[in-house]
């Protein structure tokens, strides 16, 4: 909060790496604005829709709807933090529903084994090519997103999944998985928060605090001892796993494994990402930033449906507020310094 | 000054890019007997020089260390706009109609790019989803059929028996290049890239120049809009999606860099041409298609990963 006055906006990079360093005051404020926003569009919505946006069942169907994104959105965040973007999410997540899919002739526990693996695997390829060959993450993951759709089609020869090979199908528990809730709310978006709270704890760790060193200044955190790459790299794997994980759940709710799934998920996750206030140049934000980005956005999806805004128009609406909100954030952060 | 040094020893990659074009062309002529049939030429040389303008769009918004994601959605919607006005009233009006909303919706861009401090990407990427949806919204989501032969015949067109697209690429690329090398307009556009601060206090007027890059970007991608409607014969709401990732990927095959100040239009030109003749060998080599997009993603990955690693090793900055 002492940074208040920076003389100018230019000293915003160093500057936030020193605010990391001295206050963690600056997420908390952006997180403040983030948790208004939302009820404003929530109260917003609410009128809008006689009420019917805030209904419990509506709440519940809203955030089970949104299951995979807010589970793609935390990966997005990680590797967005550390200064980069990750375009092979929605690949992965493709891949890895293919791949578990396509191995439970071994047995779930297996199958899943097999399925977060792929997806480590494409995360240590984005990692690799970023940090050690320094490509632009940009190049590097628009190259894997193709790969990986690629592979899933090879997979499978080109349509969808509904069997392994020698016939295990996808068990009714875990179909049932997606549709139950526990407490009002989905077994998947309690599987989200579960993971919400894993990549809580993994930003405390060591290698995961660093990550917003990385982001805000990768030449000062090598200075001050951090090991950069090592830190790009796990943030990639972490992210692609969690994103593997997503795949997983997109496969219950189907129940087939689908080559073509989550094309729009990349940049679905960034505009979240963004709504949520989080730096696209790295190094600031919260994680629950993405998390809500994902509540405001379906809950802006949900209105328009209820209200019977034509599918065409949709997008328009949704870029306006993408477009909207981060110019609120700018304008914000100015004023910050 | 860095920015323009560097600018030179970049150069002696982007010839290096040129030279792996030129390879990559033989290699193809040799290895598949196809490969220099004018069907082939023809078809790899009218599709590439579609993702080739739109790549000279780019290239001077990544040079201000911006970026263009609506370049697919202003190619649907100036798809969409051309064939509707092609069918009230004349396809030479549609022509002039479809340019003038690329232009716009490119200045629309580019105005709130410099006079906010919304970050480029995030811009684009929500211009991206509106103008989509607008083509969506204008032709109800149906692709709209161009009952206009003469204006199909544009996309057929040959020059000294070269289709007229591809000279016209070149064409435009030459000026660009001239305008960014020999222009003071073209040359500031590198120094905002290198260091957008120091441009400013020497009184570049920033702001005037992104906007130009920006409408640049919008006047090819309604350029290809119209080409493509000309091509298939029906102005798709659809039209060029993902484009914007082909074109990104182009220039930076190029030797441009993201984060702005440096690159050739030759380079993107010799980024575009590998893009194409590597497009074109794998498909007449006759992989499963399925397995196509792997090798097409590992070989971009590769020729990226050896130009960066010679890059850093000749001049590390």
């Amino acid at each position: 909060m002492s940074l208040k006055r920076s003389p100018s906006p230019k000293a915003s990079a160093p500057a936030a790496f020193v605010a990391r360093l001295t206050s963690s005051n600056t997420e908390g404020s952006s997180l403040t604005r983030l948790l208004v926003i939302l009820c404003i569009v929530a109260a917003v919505g609410a009128v809008a829709s006689h009420g019917v946006l805030l209904r419990p069942a509506n709440l519940s169907n809203i955030l089970q709807q949104n299951a995979v994104l807010l589970v793609v959105v935390i990966a997005q965040f990680l590797v967005i933090v550390t200064g980069g973007f990750d375009l092979s999410v929605g690949a992965v997540v493709a891949l890895s529903s293919v791949a578990f899919i396509g191995s439970l002739d071994y047995g779930v526990p297996a199958a899943i084994l097999i399925a977060l693996t792929t997806g480590a695997l494409f995360g240590i390829v984005n990692g690799m090519l970023v940090t050690f060959v320094r490509l632009p993450s940009f190049v590097v993951t628009l190259g894997t997103m193709q790969i990986g759709y690629s592979l899933a089609k090879v997979w499978t020869g080109g349509g969808t999944l509904d069997t392994a090979p020698g016939g295990a199908a996808i068990p009714r528990s875990l179909l049932a998985f997606y549709t139950t809730d526990f407490l009002g709310i989905p077994l998947p978006v309690w599987l989200a928060f579960t993971i919400l709270g894993g990549a809580a704890l993994y930003l405390r760790t060591a290698i995961g605090h660093f990550i917003f060193a990385v982001g805000g200044n990768s030449r000062a955190a090598r200075l001050a001892g951090v090991p950069v790459s090592r830190v790009r790299l796990v943030a990639y794997t972490v992210a692609s796993l969690i994103a593997s994980v997503s795949g997983l759940l997109f496969a219950m709710r189907v129940g087939y494994g689908d080559p073509q799934a989550g094309v729009l998920l990349p940049l679905n996750s960034i505009a979240a990402v963004s709504i949520g206030g989080v730096s696209l140049t790295g190094g600031r934000g919260h994680l629950l930033a993405g998390f809500l980005g994902v509540l405001i956005i379906a809950m802006l999806d949900n209105v328009m449906n209820l209200l019977g805004v034509s599918v065409f128009l949709q997008p328009v609406v949704k870029g306006a507020i993408v477009i909207i909100t981060v110019f609120i954030y700018s304008r914000k952060q100015n004023r910050d310094g | 000054m860095s920015g323009f040094v560097s600018t030179r020893l970049r150069g002696i990659s982007q010839h290096g890019q040129i030279l792996a074009a030129a390879i990559l062309f033989a290699a193809g002529a040799i290895l598949e007997p196809n490969f220099l049939s004018r069907f082939n030429l023809s078809s790899i040389a009218f599709q590439y020089s579609v993702i080739g303008l739109i790549a000279l769009g780019q290239f001077p918004v990544i040079l201000t260390a911006g970026i263009d994601l609506s370049q697919g959605a202003i190619i649907g919607i100036t798809a969409v706009i051309v064939a509707l006005v092609a069918q009230v009233a004349s396809y030479q009006l549609g022509v002039g109609a479809a340019l003038a909303t690329g232009i716009l919706v490119g200045l629309i861009t580019g105005a709130i790019v410099s006079f906010t401090r919304i970050p480029a990407f995030v811009v684009t990427l929500g211009m991206m989803s509106i103008g989509r949806g607008l083509a969506l919204t204008i032709s109800s989501g149906q692709p709209i059929p161009l009952l206009n032969p003469a204006f199909m015949e544009l996309a057929h067109l040959r020059l000294f028996d070269v289709p007229a697209t591809f000279v016209f690429f070149i064409l435009i690329a030459i000026l660009l290049a001239l305008f960014l090398s020999q222009w003071p307009l073209g040359r500031a556009l590198y120094a905002i890239g290198g260091h957008e601060e120091n441009a400013r206090l020497t009184g570049l007027n920033i702001k005037f120049l992104k906007m130009l890059a920006y409408a640049f970007s919008g006047l090819m991608s309604g350029l290809a809009g119209v080409l493509l409607t000309a091509r298939l014969g029906t102005g798709h709401p659809l039209s060029g999606t993902n484009y914007e990732l082909v074109s990104i990927s182009a220039v930076i095959i190029g030797g441009a860099s993201l984060f702005g100040g440096i690159g050739r239009v030759s380079g993107v030109v010799a980024g575009v041409l590998l893009l194409g003749i590597l497009d074109s060998m794998i498909n007449l080599s006759g992989i499963s298609p399925y397995v196509q997009g792997t090798v097409k993603g590992a070989v971009v990955l590769i020729a990226l990963a050896f130009s960066q690693l010679s890059l850093s090793r000749g001049a590390r900055r």
